[in-house]
């Protein structure tokens, strides 16, 4: 009789771990279900061709923010890539015996949870202040900021799982340690650090709260980076607290495409790491 | 010679990653100088106790109280983390422990994709849906019940327009869930399964090898775990941003808040 209780007791809590589960997934599938229903009416031809029309009028699209967008994300991946690599490599490799590194990393680690709207903060007292304009370039360092520490970690993690003995091959063959890093490590750790790239940049993509501070938003077509320029998140608020139909269904659409873009990366990173790694 | 310079480009290859891995540290020194330096006017003005308690908040005056703001942040983060906390245990502990393997990875991913959608989708989403939703059905409903009760009461008193502090609190907990159920889910796959493997022999049930092998063993991940997932909460803007601000704030008022209060809102 007692053993009986104990088991419906236990069936009983599972259960409730079940609807839990099934919790979590109801909001997934709402949100991605509303997200395209919404969306897909605002999608069309000349929501990427065309530049915003005046408030209230018809038609308009929002070129110049998929352009805008486009370039402060390229712009920070070439910041945040190049620092995060090297940075990572000198904690697995030159610096792996210091303690400096340990302090590194995990400053990296407090940097990845800091809110971005403080790093956006941070970049507007240091760069948009002093020049006296928001600017591309302002929105493009922050992303890239906010890039470092992630890629950073990645790369030290990916870089440290290459086995020890294939280095000490290279060094028997003579290779100086710069060779032995670029020609044998990181082609190990490649697919991984990659893994790590897309991450991060599957990140900054949805950043708007430091975008806000940094390269504001520009209702003109505009390529030049040392100006306020538009970019789709921005817009995407902008757009979200305005009066009229019209703006909503630009939002909508824009909205759609960054979840989809964003969706598509972490999927293809996940991949790249379980392919490599057999996780 | 030519060893030489092998060993000269050696070190310039040292320099560089050096250089960028300390870029790190002067990042991070950077943002509490800057934020200190940039914050203590609005600090000093009102002395710390006046900054947190005041409800004043004069930008032509210049005098920034923040105790709204950061009362507001308080009950939201609170109310999210009780809504999203046992959720995403739960959801670790189906996954780890009942889901057959195939449902493992499905699960596994589909909590990872809600993790990684951005933030500003869950405020887009929040008052296109979310709110209507809370106006016309669900806060009518919780007014006329349980509306009287005095600290529960607070989240939705007033007009139901679904731009409220309740509204706020299930968006972030949303937010957070899938975090925290990863955390989770990882601390709980380090159990051995020695351990659970000994308690299942003496002919305990599932329950009872979670919740007196498991959950032991795990507790101290799953507290970070709900640790990180708080700190997440409070630093959560644009969610927020959308439902709450709307009300009282326009999109300039909310950067003097951030720049002239160096508050984790």
């Amino acid at each position: 009789m007692i053993p009986k209780r104990r088991k419906v007791i236990s069936s009983l809590a599972l259960f409730v771990c079940f609807l839990t589960a099934l919790w979590g997934i109801f909001w997934l599938s709402f949100i991605i279900i509303d997200v395209s229903r919404h969306g897909i009416t605002g999608i069309n031809s000349s929501l990427f061709l065309n530049d915003p029309a005046p408030p209230g009028e018809e038609g308009g699209g929002l070129r110049n923010a998929f352009v805008g967008h486009l370039h402060i994300t390229v712009f920070a991946t070439l910041i945040g890539v190049p620092v995060g690599v090297l940075g990572g490599t000198f904690l697995a490799e030159y610096g792996r015996k210091y303690n400096i590194s340990k302090v590194i990393s995990t400053l990296s680690d407090i940097i990845v949870s800091v809110p971005a709207i403080i790093i956006g903060a941070f970049i507007y007292a240091i760069i948009v202040k002093p020049l006296g304009h928001f600017s591309g370039w302002a929105g493009a360092i922050a992303l890239g900021i906010i890039m470092i520490p992630t890629i950073l970690r990645t790369t030290e993690n990916m870089l440290s799982l290459i086995p020890w003995t294939l280095r000490e091959a290279a060094f028997a063959l003579g290779a100086p340690y710069y060779k032995v890093i670029i020609q044998v490590v990181y082609r190990g750790a490649a697919t991984g650090i990659l893994a790590g790239i897309i991450l991060a940049i599957a990140r900054v993509t949805g950043e708007a709260a430091s975008l806000l501070f940094t390269a504001f938003s520009n209702n003109y077509f505009s390529l030049d980076m040392s100006q306020p320029i538009a970019s789709l998140t921005v817009n995407i608020f902008q757009y979200a607290m305005g009066p009229y139909e019209e703006w909503h269904a630009k939002t909508l659409g824009a909205t759609l495409m960054i979840t989809v873009f964003i969706f598509f990366a972490t999927i293809a990173g996940r991949l790249l790491i379980k392919r490599r790694y057999k996780i | 010679m030519k060893k030489q310079r092998g060993k000269f480009t050696d070190i310039v290859f040292l320099f560089i990653t050096a250089i960028t891995a300390f870029s790190v540290i002067a990042i991070s020194l950077g943002i509490f100088i800057v934020l200190f330096k940039e914050s203590l006017p609005a600090i000093t003005k009102l002395g710390i106790g006046g900054f947190i308690f005041s409800n004043e908040w004069n930008p032509v005056q210049e005098i920034f109280g923040t105790a709204p703001a950061l009362i507001g942040t308080l009950i939201t983060s609170f109310f999210a983390l009780l809504l999203a906390v046992p959720i995403a245990i739960g959801i670790a502990i189906f996954i780890t422990e009942i889901a057959p393997s195939f449902l493992k990875g499905v699960i596994g991913t589909a909590i990872e994709l809600l993790a990684a959608i951005p933030i500003i989708i869950y405020g887009m989403w929040g008052l296109f849906t979310l709110t209507p939703i809370m106006m016309h059905y669900i806060e009518p409903f919780l007014q006329s019940t349980v509306g009287k009760l005095p600290l529960f009461g607070k989240l939705f008193e007033g007009n139901p327009l679904g731009l409220d502090l309740l509204t706020t609190s299930i968006i972030l907990s949303i937010m957070i869930i899938p975090f925290t159920a990863s955390i989770a889910r990882d601390s709980f796959n380090l159990t051995p399964s020695v351990l659970k493997e000994s308690a299942y022999a003496i002919g305990a049930t599932k329950l009872e090898v979670l919740k007196d092998v498991v959950l032991p063993y795990s507790k101290l991940g799953v507290l970070g775990g709900v640790g990180l997932s708080l700190g997440r909460a409070l630093g959560e803007t644009m969610a927020v941003a959308f439902i709450l601000f709307i009300m009282s704030f326009n999109i300039l008022a909310l950067a003097q808040i951030f720049l002239m209060n160096a508050e984790r809102k």
